[in-house]
């Protein structure tokens, strides 16, 4: 289901910005989806820049790594809802999710360590290195968006208690060559 | 030697001892990873000398490829037995923030950008400054130029490519004079494009596309266009062979390729015919300097020839005094000895004295177009060739 918010509906600055909500077991069940979803917002969205191979290409590779991760870590038979806004100094997408039981402290502590930068060394050495089995849901991918294209990721506080608002934010700078 | 899925190709080129990677590589689960892995193991084991990853053609990567690549090159740093060469793009932007990483796993991984600085002029070429002698070019060779499309085979209906379409005037005026059902221009320039579509909205065309994108190594599937043009642009890469390799992918067969380049040995004028000509052959040595050809038009039947096309067909499209503007043409020459004198001048640090031979022959060339009785002519070469159907 995808609605295209007129601007102005859900945030004063917003200059464009699309909602879309899909049964998470989509995505568990079929991986690929998280890439097709990836490409068809980013294609959406980078009519909105000037430099629009390059913001299409951005777009696609961050939004696919948040997918990958929320797909990890959401139970099955709950929703996703995916919010995306260009603002006037950025792009920003915000994922309303649940998060599994067992997943849910590990999650919070990775979001913590991650607002505060991710620095070379742990980052390289993930590269390299086993990734943790027991609570896995794409660490890799988020601090690779966060340490190469200089993604904001944040866990805002929501209304309902057992639901994540994960928000990603990109400055405009990072679209440009 | 491939290794395939529904989304993505690595495919090793023993020639140049390359794996190309092509698609969207996103792996999600670990027997994917694995195969991966293997793939790129056994080909590194059978080389010797340099192994060079090439990243040109992959539109996309994740976190999950990306650390397929990292446990390769790890591999590779422990055997250290070859050296790595990791070949981006700017066209595809993950590749210039992801891909260095890879020399973090280890330092002796070589990490180029193809095309950064892959045509000598492309500085100049590529400036928001060159956009007004594009469009003044174009103003003085369609009404010529249309008929001579006419006459390669362009026609209503047809699916066009405009390969290095610049500033996108020409696209525009084809999907104006010959609607086409689809036209897409591709440039290197982010100015030149950026222009394109601004033009494209002034124009109100619908059913024509911009992007950027590498002559060389175009993001286009093959077959898909009945009409592929390359217009005034083969002159000016050193390996003119690449572009036309891409430009016969991406035709259907039975499509046409068309391009068209100038030849400096065609430009001639009178009165002050010896200065002019001066002038033209000075020009074309510097160009050589530059990287580019600036008397390629003869040697397009050739190329094409050797590109194994079939139908080959050949015309001049012989601009001069008589059937162009006067005032159109003057701003075309005025455009180039801005061009030639000033910025390829400096560029090539040449002296004043050459810098003034270099300007007397266009002040000629001005004095011929702007005098009622002086001549003077800009020769082109067309040349189009049909993909061969099998």
């Amino acid at each position: 289901m995808q609605r295209v918010l007129p601007p102005q509906s859900d945030s004063s600055t917003a200059l464009f910005a699309i909602e879309l909500t899909f049964p998470i077991d989509e995505f568990q069940q079929d991986w690929k989806q998280c890439s097709l979803l990836a490409n068809y917002i980013a294609e959406y969205t980078a009519y909105q820049f000037d430099q629009q191979e390059r913001a299409e290409n951005i777009v696609s590779t961050i939004t696919n790594e948040l997918l990958e991760a929320i797909v990890y870590l959401a139970p099955t038979q709950s929703d996703l809802i995916i919010h995306l806004e260009q603002l006037e100094d950025g792009l920003q997408l915000k994922t309303s999710h649940l998060v599994r039981e067992n997943l849910i402290a590990p999650y919070i502590k990775f979001l913590e360590e991650l607002k505060l930068g991710v620095a070379d060394e742990p980052y390289l050495n993930l590269l390299t290195s086993p990734e943790p089995s027991d609570h896995y849901f794409n660490q890799l991918g988020l601090m690779m968006i966060s340490h190469d294209f200089g993604a904001q990721i944040v866990r805002l506080p929501t209304m309902q208690p057992d639901r994540f608002c994960t928000q990603l934010f990109i400055a405009n700078e990072e679209f440009q060559a | 030697m491939k290794h395939t899925t529904a989304t993505y190709t690595l495919n090793y080129d023993p020639l140049d001892q390359q794996i190309n990677f092509e698609g969207m590589l996103r792996p999600v689960t670990t027997d994917e990873l694995t195969g991966i892995l293997d793939y790129l193991k056994q080909i590194h084991d059978q080389v010797e000398g340099i192994l060079r990853l090439n990243f040109q053609r992959l539109r996309y990567i994740n976190a999950a490829g990306i650390k397929a690549l990292s446990l390769f090159i790890d591999y590779a740093r422990n055997k250290d037995a070859l050296s790595i060469k990791v070949i981006a793009s700017s066209v595809i932007a993950w590749s210039e923030r992801v891909l260095p990483n890879l020399r973090a796993v280890w330092d002796k991984v070589e990490f180029s950008i193809y095309d950064k600085n892959f045509y000598k002029s492309q500085g100049i070429i590529e400036d928001s400054e060159f956009i007004p002698l594009l469009r003044n070019q174009t103003r003085i060779l369609w009404p010529l130029e249309k008929d001579v499309l006419k006459n390669h085979g362009l026609k209503t209906g047809m699916r066009v490519a405009d390969i290095c379409c610049g500033c996108g005037d020409v696209p525009l005026l084809i999907s104006r004079e010959f609607k086409p059902s689809y036209i897409l221009g591709v440039d290197h320039s982010e100015a030149a494009v950026a222009y394109a579509r601004t033009m494209q909205e002034d124009f109100n065309i619908h059913n024509a596309e911009f992007q950027r994108g590498d002559a060389t190594t175009l993001m286009i599937n093959d077959n898909s266009f009945d009409f592929v043009l390359c217009r005034l642009s083969l002159q000016i890469f050193s390996e003119p062979g690449l572009i036309l390799k891409e430009l016969v992918r991406i035709a259907r067969p039975g499509g046409r390729i068309y391009v068209i380049c100038e030849d400096y040995d065609l430009i001639v004028g009178y009165p002050e015919s010896a200065s002019i000509h001066e002038t033209y052959q000075r020009a074309a040595v510097y160009g050589d300097q530059m990287g580019m050809d600036l008397r390629s038009g003869k040697k397009l039947f050739s190329m094409l020839a050797q590109a194994r096309l079939e139908e080959i067909q050949t015309d001049h499209i012989m601009l001069d005094t008589t059937n162009a503007n006067r005032e159109a043409f003057a701003q075309v020459i005025e455009s180039w000895k801005d061009f030639s004198v000033n910025t390829i001048g400096t560029d090539l640090n040449l002296d004043q004295a050459d810098q003034n031979t270099l300007l007397s022959g266009y002040e000629a060339q001005l004095r011929a177009i702007r005098s009622e009785t002086g001549f003077t002519t800009w020769g082109i070469v067309a040349c189009s060739g049909r993909k061969p159907m099998a």
